[in-house]
């Protein structure tokens, strides 16, 4: 029967949890982030606590059982995090020098706000990249339907998480068009951005005029017919949901608590 | 020395599919070559590896003195010109002879020789009178033109040209045939990839054909659609006026319609 | 005669242009024929297409004189959803028309069936059948993106087909595909013919069209220049002077009588071509 196939049967508890339990992980994850972001340790006032805050991350993963995937993902937000840091520590000038080394110079302010900045950034990006990973796009469909959500918008939001994805492939096509045309894609970041828009139109361009004929496909399957709906993908709750929902307030109050504490000392 | 040479090449893809398997390819200046197979038999692969938009992952490809390998594809599309199958993947200006302009500015050509070449691929390609229109408000047959167009405007030596006949109409075929013409006769490297057997009778002296990543065969289409063992092996059908000609017994390994006309008309006239 | 779809002296422009896109069109579907619709690109035969299922005026907007009538009723009259369940709609890009929120192949055949209601158990009987039907149910498991064209206008439709709509219309569906993808569409056609359904094909490969069509439409700047028979239409060697390509049969045949070999009939198919010119070589060994 396909529909036991449809079934998702996840070994791994963490990653079978309701959507929207994960939902509430990532949002209390990001608050916590926030707050340690805005504690200042030592003598520069460096947001040190995001550091270790971060590390939550990949264990959730590697609990998840996704550690390999995770870390496929995860590199492109090192990357852009790592530039932030560097952007900001290298070339924000301000009157205290923390590290120098022959011209480059290390600015405290620049320092303290690259830290806070990219690890905020790493462990948001990161607490998200979790959840896309354990969870697939119909139980957030069902989920999103469940709650009470318009189908409508509902599809809205899941052809665009699908949509990323294929358009990524067009891309690649439309730039290998350019380039033999005489576009260089290969060499230093300004050639790249003399490629940008010749490929980035007939993108947008084609993602717009496909649309229409998306929209004609979809009022032919019924898509504006008012009647109750059926499902052949049915989402369940995996029973653990009232544990984690609980473990993640109580950190969030934690740290809440902490934090007010500290600034009242 | 072929002018084009693909030796010993193959492509591999970086998750480890193998696209093209150990081929080899010889292509004269000035040469009409037709590849055909059914898909999957790695006839794109191989034409992308002409203008270095592939380059061989064991083996080389070269064009004239340049290795691939050495250059950009940018650098290679001065060379080989390739015209996409699907227009919209290609064109992103707001006016036809804005696009068509695109590639030579490109190439950093004199402003008296863009002109020149710009206004020479919208009169063969019937383009001209397109000039200041949105190429978006043409239908997508007519697209097809435009990017052509831009192709022929950058004067390559060598044109590729993927599956041109993809929803085209009687005339749009005409058309097509016309500008192979003309090309041919300035002494152009034309290669095409068609599923079309009529079209590429017509208008190719050569048929490479290619079937489970390797070339199976290469000839005149003659050769090619009358040999029953290539045919078999690379999925393909005669033209309809051969297969009509097998199923009425005729000699001759027929392919065109007036030379059946003249065979039929001898045996029912005598 | 039983008529499906009526259009009565209909001109439709879309919005904002000046020359209409149909030109006062009359003409009658009847219930369960192969009507075959060919004429160069740009003479409506997308728009005639649009028409009948209702997408214009309705979603294109545009003015519309006259009347476009299925099973009696203007288009104009039916409901959301109504005209989807009558007439099924195949576009010629096969990547247009998935869904783009399913993970699997089966699920997005069920699409439609979802969308109307259809109990749970059904679907799964409806979309295993027609999947197995259209050779698409080994892929079952797969993301509709990441197949070839060819699969993915059978998937297009099946999709289609399991809505069971007695009409269907199909516009340009080889024009991007590879022989072996024509073929396998066309054996698809080929079974909802032996349904006795009642299908309007736009296509090019006109030699395809002689094959399976009963009748043939001839468009020609928005106007309707010919309606009949397929070997009437198909053998009017007039037709190649309005930019209608004919069956590669039919000129062949056209020569050969110019040349001086008595033919009975003008062939349109493969075929017929064997047997009419047989039996003329036949005659000329006699």
């Amino acid at each position: 029967m396909w529909r036991e196939k449809l079934e998702l049967h996840k070994s791994n508890r963490i990653a079978a949890l309701y959507p929207s339990c994960k939902f509430l992980v990532v949002v209390l994850y990001s608050v916590c982030s926030l707050l340690l972001g805005s504690i200042g340790v030592g003598e520069g006032q460096y947001s040190l606590y995001l550091i270790p805050w971060f590390l939550v991350v990949p264990a959730l993963c590697v609990a998840s059982g996704i550690g390999p995937r995770f870390w496929k993902a995860i590199q492109k937000v090192i990357f852009i995090a790592a530039l932030i840091l560097v952007v900001q520590a290298l070339l924000i000038p301000s009157e205290k020098i923390v590290w120098q080394l022959g011209f480059l110079k290390v600015y405290e302010s620049g320092l303290r706000s690259g830290i806070n900045l990219s690890f905020s950034v790493m462990n948001i990006a990161g607490i998200f990249v979790w959840m896309f990973q354990t969870t697939e796009n119909r139980e957030i469909a069902r989920a999103l339907e469940n709650s009470g959500m318009n189908y409508k918008v509902t599809y809205v939001f899941i052809s665009t998480l699908q949509m990323i994805d294929v358009l990524g492939k067009n891309s690649r096509t439309i730039m290998n068009a350019q380039r033999a045309r005489g576009v260089e894609t290969e060499g230093n970041l300004i050639v790249c951005a003399k490629a940008f828009f010749p490929s980035l139109v007939p993108l947008i361009l084609g993602a717009i005029t496909n649309t229409e004929e998306r929209v004609l496909t979809l009022e032919s399957k019924g898509f504006d017919v008012q009647c109750e709906k059926t499902h052949l993908f049915n989402l369940e709750r995996s029973g653990h949901e009232k544990v984690v929902d609980v473990i993640a307030i109580a950190v969030t109050v934690a740290v809440v608590v902490w934090r007010v504490v500290l600034w009242i000392l | 020395m072929a002018y084009i040479q693909i030796k010993d090449a193959s492509y591999a893809y970086p998750g480890g599919f193998l696209a093209v398997d150990d081929i080899n390819i010889e292509i004269e200046k000035g040469e009409n070559v037709a590849i055909v197979g059914q898909n999957g038999a790695g006839k794109t692969t191989t034409v992308k590896m002409l203008n270095a938009l592939q380059r061989p992952t064991k083996g080389e490809v070269l064009i004239g003195e340049m290795n691939t390998k050495d250059h950009t594809t940018a650098q290679v599309s001065r060379v080989v010109g390739y015209v996409f199958q699907n227009p919209d993947d290609q064109i992103f200006h707001a006016t036809v002879i804005g696009e068509v302009e695109f590639g030579p500015k490109t190439l950093g050509l004199s402003d008296e020789q863009i002109k020149k070449q710009v206004d020479y691929a919208l009169k063969i390609t019937g383009m001209a009178k397109f000039r200041d229109e949105n190429p978006y408000n043409l239908p997508l047959s007519v697209r097809k033109f435009v990017t052509i167009a831009a192709i022929i405007a950058m004067d390559t030596e060598v044109m590729i040209f993927d599956e041109p006949t993809a929803g085209q109409d009687l005339e749009g075929n005409r058309r097509l045939g016309q500008i192979l013409k003309t090309l041919r006769e300035r002494g152009k490297t034309l290669i095409t990839i068609s599923h079309d057997m009529e079209f590429v009778c017509e208008n190719f002296d050569r048929v490479i054909v290619m079937a489970d990543k390797k070339v199976v065969a290469s000839g005149t289409p003659r050769d090619i659609f009358w040999n029953f063992d290539v045919l078999e092996k690379a999925r393909l059908k005669q033209p309809y006026v051969s297969r009509l000609c097998r199923a009425l017994g005729l000699d001759g390994e027929l392919l065109y319609m007036d030379e059946a006309v003249q065979a039929i008309r001898e045996k029912c006239l005598g | 005669m039983d008529t499906v779809i009526e259009f009565k002296n209909v001109t439709y422009s879309y919005p904002l242009t000046d020359v209409p896109a149909i030109k006062d069109m009359s003409f009658a579907i009847e219930r369960g024929k192969f009507y075959g619709v060919i004429g160069e690109n740009g003479a409506g035969k997308t728009t005639l297409c649009a028409l009948i299922r209702g997408f214009a005026p309705s979603f294109y907007q545009g003015t519309l004189q006259g009347q476009v009538l299925v099973e009696g009723k203007p288009t104009t009259d039916f409901g959301p959803g109504e005209l989807s369940l009558k007439i099924g709609y195949v576009f010629q890009n096969p990547f247009n028309q998935i869904s783009g929120v399913k993970d699997t192949l089966f699920e997005e055949v069920a699409f439609g069936l979802e969308n109307f209601g259809v109990p749970v158990d059904e679907i799964e009987r409806r979309v295993t059948e027609v999947m197995k039907l259209t050779d698409i149910w080994q892929l079952a498991e797969k993301n509709p993106f990441e197949l070839s064209g060819g699969q993915q206008q059978r998937v297009a439709l099946a999709s289609i087909i399991v809505l069971k709509p007695d009409i269907l219309v199909i516009d340009e569906p080889t024009s991007q595909l590879d022989p072996e993808g024509t073929e396998k569409v066309f054996k698809i056609i080929e079974m909802l013919k032996a349904e006795k359904k009642t299908i309007i094909l736009v296509e090019h490969k006109v030699d395809l069209i002689a094959e399976y069509a009963d009748e043939v439409m001839v468009l020609r700047n928005g106007k309707l220049i010919r309606f009949g028979d397929k070997q009437e239409v198909l053998s009017d060697m007039s037709l190649l002077d309005e930019g209608v390509q004919l069956p590669q049969m039919a000129i062949l045949g056209n020569k050969l009588r110019q040349a001086g070999v008595p033919l009975d009939t003008i062939p349109v198919t493969e075929a017929q071509a064997d047997e009419v010119i047989g039996r003329a070589m036949q005659k000329g060994r006699a």
